[in-house]
């Protein structure tokens, strides 16, 4: 490939030797054959959708279940760089979570940063009418997804934060089963770390977060129902933290307690793990026409009647512009210097950023700040003329909704098409859990752009995974993965 | 001014509707040269009522009614002494205060964005071409320029009930040219915003006085943040510069963060609203 | 368990005993037909075949199998309602309703049960009607009795394996009625004996019949057998009971609800009936039967199912409205 000297390789180095984590795996490859890795990656894939793991979507009103391609081949990260990653992103966590409670509460940091004042007050996911409501612990994002990528030399960078309501973590689970059972002799040659500590994690956090009286805490997974398209995730998490998947309209709010519907008559819940989103999660606070959600269900929280995982107005933090501004939190609160840098970020608010934007179009990624999922983006070097000239325009009417970065060229790792091996770029989420302690789950979602060339790497616009493998160091106690 | 305020609200079912949830924002606030001496809350059918202060420091009733039933009815009685304009903070004293959880205190950019109902239409642009001040920093001239937006609107827009719902939008009250004071309040917040000059809508009500209307019902009107001054009322529907004949409810970005009732209810009936709102001067002043 | 939770999984149970009814009701009438019919008029045009024959066999087929109509059908038009029609119950139509019900319970059922019921609805989606009716009809019947081995085999038996159960045999029990009771006014006294074997085989019943009785089919037997036999788990007395059962599970020892006591005089109506009876008067005994049955739906919604045990009845559709006030 042409374009592959500017790239990372994580798996190969440049005359095709495998990177040294990797020469285990490699020769286990090469012995078994063209043949045999087909065969194993056709059962692979059956295996998913035997096992209904697939998200759903819907075209003419009819629901297509597709599974998210999946590729044997794992990516390795060794333990010195994810300790690295990990201390990087217990602490960005730890500084959004920081803001999140400042913002809505006293806003020192506005006071002080003048600039991202102005980025915040402007921010259509800063929430205002929630400042002042108390949450439990002071937490606000107990589920996050911090979106990684790798750069030509193989550094990592943050790209985007995700702390309203981060998905993909049935697939990491689900990813591990299936290649456990697929390709089980690669992991003897390893020590890989475990990933599924997650779900008991996430529920220990999640009953934590009831009212100090209550014993014995009843926690529920709240999604928007079987029209979603993470509704898999939404059943798969349910079902491994033995709690109640609910919707909106099994839930009642009476003098701020919650409660669900059940045969046996009212039955109160303490925590709401919600995936459904701000607007819709009560017709009260948000969108009078939601279903999705209960009436009620914010002033309980409020009243601290109920507890709700992620809390509300978290999109603040996931603004594309406020984005900009992380270091300057860790630095702020935590009076550190962030350990993962970001990814140079131009805010088209400001004149000279905006200036350089419209000039270098073609040479930017430009997004818009509220959006997420691979939405509202534009990738100036792949588009056309009149893509660019459209962007310019809007761009140049509502700056304050758009921020550009520079192309980062993702690394690549090869993936198996079908028929042979490519190049995919891709990218890491991991997901850090925030309860009385911040927890990394080891690895996280890799992400893989199967579309030759493509650098997007979502679920919605064509993206596949791979598992990704955290092998354990020298200091690592805890036991190998093993089946089971 | 003492003043006394009743404010019934009355909603009457075609049939039994159950599980109703309900917010209210009823109480006066206190600030800004106003106090709420008393404030009494009655709802029938009876039901538990929580308060809390939402983010822009409003007084928020709410209640929830699980039971079948076919009516609700919201009493609030309110004793308020409103003052008047010379108890804002003096020229060059700044914001008044420092920024609080509550919005109250919060910064003015907190009103400068604006969402729909209050939409940056280009008949607004060209109001506020037509009315900007040459220099935003002078609180002179912003006030004499809203001043001016304030009669504008007035003069050009035709007081009609009726023609208008609480969810018209601005760019529709610049096609009917005409509204109630919901709609006027939202236009002089669009203008004023696309001026530069930060703007918040009031939800409150008005004493009975020669020429004004407003009164019988929630009334609405807008302030501005003058650089030097703080915020000052502007009630294009009059017009006049808010005053002891006005009791502030609450404030926010439009109608939506203030609507004095908002509720869902579980049945099919249809409802049929019926307001009152009776003000008393108590001291003859 | 949740209200909804528990509406789902009824639901589930009787949309796959209905599709299997009426996937096994189809193909047999089908045989039955052709039977009789001997050559239709025109082979080669199958539209022209109902007409020719000049009687109303596909209407009168259609009603029993729940549909409101009155014109004339073709063979093929009453084939396309059945399976895939949207006027009234069709195979599809049940299919896909309760692969949906499956998904909104999806953390309730075994993943095999789940990954049945999706897997039927999408053979059914991708099978080729025209080409190989039969075959589709039959992977109904083995999709959905495969689903319910797996219920039985892979799901604790609690109460939503209970719940499954009264949506099923409730349904069960409705269809084996009207079959009866509708084929016992149709027929006359001397009707020929494969028309009263095809009433048999709907019920999957037919070898059971001749185990028991070695002998002629006649109306009065026949009766006995689909309605009020203790054994045969396709009797309509069998399946009350079996309904009758789970309710009881559900509500625990000594408790009496309204769905229990219900069932407790559907299961009446079978133990004490008078089988020459309902022989004489089909029509009085199905009212009696479908009030019954009426009031059991009913009842399990207000017990288990609805949204609220402070909602009154009619407030089942919740459109949320807005209480809002404008200001003037």
């Amino acid at each position: 490939m042409a374009e592959r000297d500017g790239l990372y390789d994580e798996m190969l180095l440049p005359g095709g030797a495998p990177r040294p984590p990797y020469e285990p795996l490699h020769a286990q490859v090469a012995e078994m054959g063209p043949e045999e890795w087909r065969r194993r990656h056709d059962l692979a894939q059956r295996s998913f959708r035997d096992h209904g793991i697939t998200f759903t979507v819907y075209q003419d009103d009819r629901g297509v279940d597709k599974i998210f391609p999946f590729d044997l081949l794992p990516r390795i990260i060794e333990a010195g760089v994810w300790a690295r990653l990990e201390a990087g992103l217990k602490q960005r966590v730890r500084a959004l979570n920081r803001f999140l409670e400042d913002v809505y509460g006293e806003r020192r940091i506005l006071h002080e940063n003048r600039a991202l004042r102005d980025v915040v007050l402007s921010s259509p996911l800063f929430l205002r009418e929630l400042c002042g409501l108390p949450v439990p612990r002071g937490l606000h994002s107990h589920v996050a997804g911090i979106d990684l990528v790798r750069d030509e030399r193989g550094d990592f960078f943050v790209l985007e934060d995700n702390l309203r309501t981060p998905s993909g973590v049935s697939y990491v689970l689900a990813n591990r089963q299936v290649l456990k059972r697929v390709l089980p002799e690669a992991f003897t040659r390893y020590h890989v770390r475990a990933v599924d500590a997650y779900c008991n994690q996430l529920l220990a956090n999640l009953r934590w977060l009831a009212p100090p009286d209550v014993e014995d805490p009843t926690v529920v997974l709240l999604t928007p129902g079987i029209y979603n398209s993470a509704y898999f995730e939404h059943v798969y998490l349910a079902k491994q933290m033995g709690v109640e998947l609910v919707e909106g309209s099994d839930l009642l709010v009476d003098r701020d307690k919650v409660f669900m519907r059940t045969t046996q008559g009212l039955e109160q819940v303490h925590v709401i793990y919600r995936r459904v989103d701000d607007d819709w999660i009560d017709p009260i606070f948000g969108r009078a026409d939601s279903v999705l959600g209960a009436a009620g269900l914010v002033n309980a929280c409020r009243a601290g009647g109920v507890a709700l995982a992620n809390a509300l107005g978290n999109g603040v933090a996931d603004d594309k512009a406020v984005y900009a501004f992380v270091p300057d939190m860790v630095r702020f609160y935590l009076d550190e210097d962030a350990i993962l840098p970001n990814v140079e970020t131009f805010l088209c608010s400001r004149e000279k950023d905006l200036a350089h934007v419209l000039a270098n179009m073609e040479r930017l990624v430009v997004k818009r700040v509220a959006e997420s999922g691979g939405y509202g983006m534009l990738i100036g070097p792949a588009a056309s003329a009149a893509e660019v000239a459209a962007f310019r325009r809007r761009v140049a009417a509502h700056p304050r909704d758009y921020i550009a970065q520079p192309v980062v060229s993702l690394s690549v790792q090869p993936a198996f098409d079908g028929r042979t091996m490519i190049d995919c770029h891709q990218d890491l989420r991991p997901f850090v859990l925030c309860g009385e302690d911040i927890t990394v789950m080891p690895g996280g979602l890799t992400r893989v752009a199967l579309r030759h060339g493509s650098l997007v790497v979502n679920s919605s616009q064509g993206g596949g995974s791979r598992d990704t493998w955290v092998l354990a160091g020298a200091g690592d106690a805890e036991e190998p993965e093993s089946d089971g | 001014m003492r003043l006394e305020v009743v404010h019934t609200t009355r909603f009457r079912y075609s049939g039994k509707i159950a599980e109703t949830v309900m917010e209210l924002r009823v109480r006066p606030l206190d600030g800004l040269g106003q106090h709420c001496r008393d404030f009494d809350l009655r709802i029938t059918p009876r039901s538990a009522v929580g308060s809390y202060r939402d983010g822009f420091g409003n007084h928020v009733h709410y209640f929830n009614h699980l039971a079948p039933h076919d009516q609700i009815a919201v009493v609030s009685r309110s004793l308020v002494e409103t003052g008047s304009f010379p108890n804002l903070p003096l020229p060059g004293s700044g914001s008044g205060g420092t920024p609080s959880a509550y919005g109250q205190d919060g910064f003015p950019e907190d009103f400068l964005d604006s969402r729909p109902p209050v939409v940056q239409v280009a008949g607004v642009r060209r109001l506020a071409d037509r009315f900007r001040p040459a220099d935003l920093e002078d609180g002179a001239a912003v006030e004499a320029a809203l001043d001016a937006l304030t009669e504008h609107i007035h003069a050009r827009f035709e007081y009609r009930p009726d023609i208008t719902t609480v969810y018209t939008a601005v760019d529709e009250v610049l096609k009917l040219r005409s509204g109630v004071c919901q709609d006027f309040a939202h236009l002089f917040l669009a203008v004023a915003r696309a001026m530069g000059v930060a703007a918040r809508y009031v939800s409150g009500y008005i004493t009975r006085v020669d020429g004004h209307v407003g009164h019988g019902a929630s009334h609405a009107w807008a302030e501005a943040w003058i650089p030097g001054r703080g915020w000052i009322g502007y009630d294009p529907t009059n017009p006049v510069k808010a005053g002891d004949h006005h009791v502030r409810v609450a404030v926010g970005r439009d109608y939506r963060d203030v609507a004095p009732t908002r509720g869902v209810y579980l049945g099919a009936a249809t409802e049929a609203l019926e307001v009152a709102v009776d003000t008393r001067v108590l001291n003859g002043g | 368990m949740l209200s909804r939770v528990a509406a789902s999984l009824h639901r589930l149970g009787r949309d796959l005993e209905r599709a299997d009814h009426l996937a096994r009701s189809l193909d047999h009438h089908l045989t039955l037909w052709l039977d009789r019919g001997g050559v239709p008029g025109d082979p080669a045009n199958p539209d022209s075949w109902g007409r020719n024959r000049g009687d109303d066999f596909w209407v009168r087929f259609l009603r029993l199998c729940g549909h409101d109509l009155d014109q004339r059908v073709s063979q093929r038009e009453a084939l396309e309602r059945t399976i895939v029609g949207t006027g009234g119950p069709s195979i599809y139509g049940a299919v896909s309703d309760a692969r949906r019900a499956a998904q909104a319970v999806r953390p309730s059922l075994s993943s095999e049960v789940y990954e049945q019921v999706n897997g039927l609805y999408w053979r059914l989606d991708e099978s080729d009607r025209r080409r190989d009716l039969h075959g589709l009809l039959r992977q109904v019947q083995l999709g959905v009795n495969l689903v319910d081995g797996l219920i039985a085999e892979t799901m604790v038996h609690d109460q939503t394996w209970d719940f499954l159960r009264v949506g099923k045999y409730l349904e069960r029990a409705a269809n084996v009625t009207r079959l009866v009771t509708t084929k016992l006014v149709e027929l006359a006294p001397g009707a020929e004996t494969a028309q009263w074997a095809t009433v048999l085989r709907c019920c999957s019943a037919f070898e059971a019949y001749r185990w028991r009785f070695s002998a002629e089919v006649t109306p009065e037997r026949l009766t006995g057998f689909l309605l009020f036999d203790q054994a045969l788990p396709r009797s309509a007395r069998y399946c009350v009971g079996e309904a009758l059962a789970a309710v009881a599970r559900i509500d625990g020892p000594g408790a009496r609800s309204r769905p229990y006591r219900l069932l407790g005089q559907a299961q009446a109506l079978f133990e004490y009936s008078d089988q020459a009876e309902v022989v004489a008067a089909p029509v009085g005994f199905a009212g009696a039967f479908g009030d019954l049955a009426g009031g059991i739906e009913e009842a399990l919604a207000a017990t288990y199912f609805q949204p609220s045990r402070h909602a009154s009845q009619d407030l089942a559709s919740p459109p949320p409205a807005w209480a809002s006030q404008g200001q003037q």
